[in-house]
């Protein structure tokens, strides 16, 4: 009997072979108890396997928590997680660009090892889900013969590089940053010094810095195309550099670096960037290990200073420019078949030669072109051509945005867009960040053949970029990390929204909805127009899964700025959360006004009002609908039951002090709105001392209500017992409240409060959660 | 043949009243009640999929699955995990897990307009490497599948069709027998063979 090893190790470049190799025998070490857990684990991260929802055994099925009995016993591959639970492969596809073949052979491994699915990431990954690891070297190998690698794409290391998926066709690019994202890519893989980070580190290429296309502001790393005249005078090209941005649990905006980076100086001072972060970026404290951190500890004046520095200690290579793209032809580049590695020293990457097939030209016209004119009677079609299709640069040819329905794509789907990119698109097609895929190159005699197509395999849905294209990352359906279905809920709003057809005004169509399972951001609810992000309240005694409502984020300009929570809302009432905001902005916009300053003049005062019927929690036994997720039947985490609470009828002291610390919280939020932001950030500190205080008084009621002596007994009780600790955050949130007390009251930026009060939001958050928990702990002295 | 991925469909029928939200309690009181006889680990909802696996519940060796496959409606028993035997007996031991599932989804009140007229398969061998889809790995397979198919369909012939045409596609054939026989008569059927 052959294997996928004996049949393609002759094909493979040997060292990508011998890559994959190493893998598969890490893999046996494991399992003969050879190799350490930690180490295992970010050795199969860095390889793109990841754990998945359960995989540490246990799994509440809406009665009890159980025990999963895998075959393979207690055997792990990582620290508390079972060798034969279900992972995720995730497979980076850099810039989001994939061949017709590729998509042939992702859709094979879809059918074959995971679940029928490819699933499109907000990064321009895919992920397959439920996959078993045994099965990862041959799915590694198979994607490595099609110039695939999944390698880097987890762990600390660089992630996939996004870029622009209208890179080159977009009429308002600088230049076509496709080639620049390729040989930023090749550079980086494997590179020595991108492989001692602390945190991973994700970059973006953005053509222009009004789109949103690729998000450089929340990136460690955003480049944005831009042309400079020389000395003299001829065009250069090269790039605005923004660094230390990121979304995560507590946001920030990358800072500027430089507002002109010369295209022959990028790899150096990338390369640079990240030898200052391998040497600086925090290492033992995961949740302040990110570039970001780095960038707002040192000042963005040092961060410069220091890079500048770095880069002239750098050993010249001659990949520096031999990688890049060389003269300019409208639609192809030669420039990356320069040979590479001439720095003797330089270890190559083993894996770069799996990239051969990239060093091809630019992806083009298969096609003539031709004008566009819809003359179809058919409203479906033309509603399509209104959302879907837009003209490129290059006249008589289109850009087709297929809306995935949460960015999921089955197998048959898959083969016959690849079908379809063959036929019109000249073979290739983009994945974007919004989880959907562009097919590019459409001549416009083609449009409405290519719609027929794609209508024939359910993938001619209207409303691609609008409030119906609503971005999800996995949350509880498949995530660790997930507190509430954002898959679950964004379906249902996906459902909600299409009933009928509805069109809607024209503003209100353009808003984009972005859903996270958790306060990570995933989702990118921090940047869209209406966002949401799981969290749980307690009642009667029952968690009930919820999302925090984020309004004020702004997708364009980069992800221009980022929203702030309103409150929390059950996650059954969210869709009519929807429905009463934007027919309220439907109602009430004063001109041309964006969501964001609607949102500002109207005052988040008067929106949480306009909610606030929607916050209450129904009993149990009158609305038992509230207490399951969307998408899931069971009764959500009946294992987080507080004891010595009586269902429905008592609301205990520490819940009071919760809903103070929320009412404190907003408060804030009111006095940064109204540029009140010494205010804002001591507000966001008493609302974190209120929500202390509320855990503190459930096990010492007679504590003095004095800052000190309540951040005492906290510590005390709390931190030092790790009990407020969360499972994968560690003493993140609990962090956050001790420096706003150490600090207290102080002058705060604007920046600074805002992100004062995402601290306070999320250690509430984890109030909320030590609550749920107080009753299940054993036995506590209680004082 | 040594392969052990495969999938086996029984085609269905829904009436208009079926609703596949339905699905997801009953495959979360599955698991909670072991109702199958192998590890049930989540229910995952594609529903909003077109012609996919519809919803799914997750086990760790097979997934089942009510989804469209070529148009129809079919409950799927996807094997993923190796089990000891040959191609035949992993074959063997689908039919019986999916004869199981289809009784137990035709016993639930809230699925009553999905039904199985046990007429219809359809065989997707989901390894391209030991069966391709080619006539030889039909004719590898052939004598198996009839010869498990004539215990379930004594006294007749079912027909073997495979789905040839797309050389990207896994290896597939559909199996049509002549008569529609209660999914509790195929099942003793298939017992009756294995203690014979």
């Amino acid at each position: 009997m052959s294997t996928w090893k004996e049949t393609l190790d002759p094909v493979l470049p040997p060292s990508v072979a011998e890559e994959i190799d190493i893998f598969e025998t890490q893999m046996t070490l494991k399992r003969q108890g050879k190799l350490e857990d930690r180490i295992f684990a970010e050795s199969r991260l860095r390889r793109g396997v990841y754990g998945q929802r359960y995989d540490n055994g246990q799994r509440h099925d809406g009665l009890e928590s159980r025990t999963l009995p895998f075959p393979a016993g207690d055997a792990t591959k990582g620290p508390d997680t079972m060798w034969d639970a279900p992972g995720m492969q995730r497979i980076k596809i850099p810039f989001g660009e994939l061949t017709a073949h590729q998509l042939d052979v992702l859709a094979e491994l879809a059918e074959e090892y995971a679940d029928g699915i490819n699933h499109v990431t907000t990064r321009q990954d895919i992920q397959y889900h439920f996959i078993h690891i045994e099965d990862t070297p041959d799915m590694m190998r198979r994607l490595a013969q099609a110039g695939i690698t999944t390698l880097e794409a987890c762990g600390n290391v660089v992630r996939n590089i996004t870029g622009c998926p209208l890179a080159g066709v977009c009429g308002d690019e600088a230049f076509d940053v496709t080639p620049w994202a390729k040989a930023l890519t090749t550079f980086l893989l494997g590179h020595p010094d991108a492989q001692d980070f602390g945190r991973k580190f994700k970059i973006s290429f953005s053509g222009c810095s009004g789109h949103a296309c690729a998000l450089a502001n929340m990136h460690d790393l955003g480049v944005i195309a831009k042309v400079q005249g020389d000395a003299e005078g001829r065009p250069v090209e090269g790039f605005e550099v923004w660094v230390g941005g990121g979304l995560g649990a507590v946001p920030h905006k990358a800072k500027l670096l430089t507002d002109f980076l010369p295209g022959d100086e990028l790899l150096p001072v990338t390369q640079a960037i990240c030898r200052i972060f391998a040497r600086l970026g925090e290492k033992k404290n995961r949740a302040k290990a990110r570039l970001k951190f780095v960038v707002a500890k040192v000042g963005i004046d040092e961060f410069r200073r220091l890079v500048d520095e770095e880069r002239a200690t750098l050993r010249p290579d001659d990949r520096w420019t031999g990688l890049l793209p060389k003269g300019d032809t409208p639609e192809g580049s030669e420039s990356l078949n320069a040979p590479s590695d001439a720095d003797p020293d330089h270890v190559p990457a083993p894996f770069v030669e799996t990239f051969d097939s990239w060093r091809v030209d630019r992806d083009g016209p298969s096609r003539p072109p031709a004008p566009f004119e819809n003359t179809s009677d058919d409203a479906a079609f033309s509603h399509w051509v209104e959302t879907n299709l837009r003209p490129q640069r290059q006249e008589g040819f289109y850009v087709a945005t297929i809306r995935l329905p949460l960015g999921d794509l089955t197998s048959e789907q898959t083969w016959a867009l690849a079908d379809l990119a063959r036929m019109y698109t000249g073979g290739r097609v983009r994945l974007s960040v919004e989880q959907n895929i562009l097919m590019r190159w459409v001549s416009g005699k083609d449009v409405e053949d290519l719609y027929r197509g794609l209508v024939a395999i359910g993938l001619g849905a209207a409303g691609a970029g609008t409030l119906l294209d609503v971005t999800s990352c996995p949350g509880t359906d498949t995530c660790k990390l997930g507190i509430s279905s954002s898959r679950g809920l964004a379906a249902e709003l996906g459902r909600q929204l299409a009933e009928g057809n509805v069109r809607r005004d024209q503003a209100v169509e353009n808003l984009r909805i972005k859903v996270s399972g958790c306060f990570n951001s995933c989702g990118q609810h921090h940047v869209a127009d209406i966002g949401f992000y799981g969290v749980s309240r307690k009642s009667g005694g029952y968690a009930v899964p919820h999302f925090q409502v984020v309004l004020g984020g702004q997708w364009t300009e980069n992800a221009g700025s980022y929203g702030l929570p309103m409150g929390a809302v059950p996650a059954k009432n969210i869709p009519r959360v929807v429905e009463r905001l934007t027919e309220r902005y439907a109602e009430d916009r004063e001109g041309a006004e964006t969501f964001q300053d609607f949102v500002r003049r109207i005052g988040k005062v008067a929106i949480k009002k306009h909610l606030s019927d929607l916050v209450p929690i129904p009993a149990f036994e009158l609305s038992p609908d509230f207490y399951s997720d969307w998408g899931d039947a069971r009764v959500y985490t009946i294992g987080d039951l507080g004891v010595g609470e009586c269902a429905g009828e008592v609301v205990s002291v520490v819940d009071f002090g919760l809903a103070a610390s929320e009412r404190l919280v907003f408060e804030a939020q009111t006095s940064l709105d109204e540029g009140r932001d010494d205010e804002a950030g001591y507000g966001a500190y008493l609302a974190m001392l209120e929500a202390a205080q509320a855990l503190v008084r459930y096990e010492l009621p007679d504590v003095e209500p004095k800052p000190a002596a309540v951040a005492d007994a906290f510590r005390q009780r709390f931190h030092d017992t790790g009990r407020f600790h969360d499972r994968y955050a560690g003493a993140k949130f609990i962090t956050y409240f001790f420096t706003a007390h150490a600090e207290g009251r102080r002058a705060f930026s604007d920046e600074e409060a805002k992100r004062r009060i995402e601290e306070a939001q999320l250690f509430i958050e984890a109030a909320h959660a030590m609550n749920a928990r107080l009753g299940s702990e054993p036995a506590r002295e209680i004082a | 043949m040594h392969a052990h991925r495969l999938t086996l469909d029984l085609i269905a029928e829904p009436g208009p009243a079926f609703d596949p939200v339905a699905l997801i309690p009953v495959f979360h009181r599955f698991i909670q009640t072991g109702a199958l006889p192998w590890l049930l680990i989540d229910v995952a909802d594609y529903r909003h999929v077109a012609q996919g696996p519809g919803v799914l519940l997750i086990g760790h060796e097979a997934d089942l699955a009510v989804g469209e496959r070529d148009g129809r409606v079919t409950l799927a028993y996807g094997q993923k995990r190796a089990e000891s035997g040959d191609f035949d007996e992993h074959l063997r031991r689908a039919v019986d897990r999916l004869l199981t599932a289809a009784r137990l989804l035709n016993a639930e009140p809230s699925l009553e307009a999905l039904t199985f007229p046990t007429d219809r398969w359809q065989l997707t061998v989901r390894d391209r490497l030991t069966a391709p889809n080619t006539a030889e790995t039909l004719e590898q397979l052939a004598p198996g599948l009839r010869q498990l198919f004539g215990e379930l369909y004594p006294d007749t012939t079912p027909e073997l069709q495979r789905v040839a045409g797309d050389p990207r596609r896994a290896f597939s054939v559909r199996l049509e027998a002549p008569e529609q026989p209660g999914l509790g008569v195929l099942s003793e059927r298939l017992a009756g063979a294995v203690v014979a």
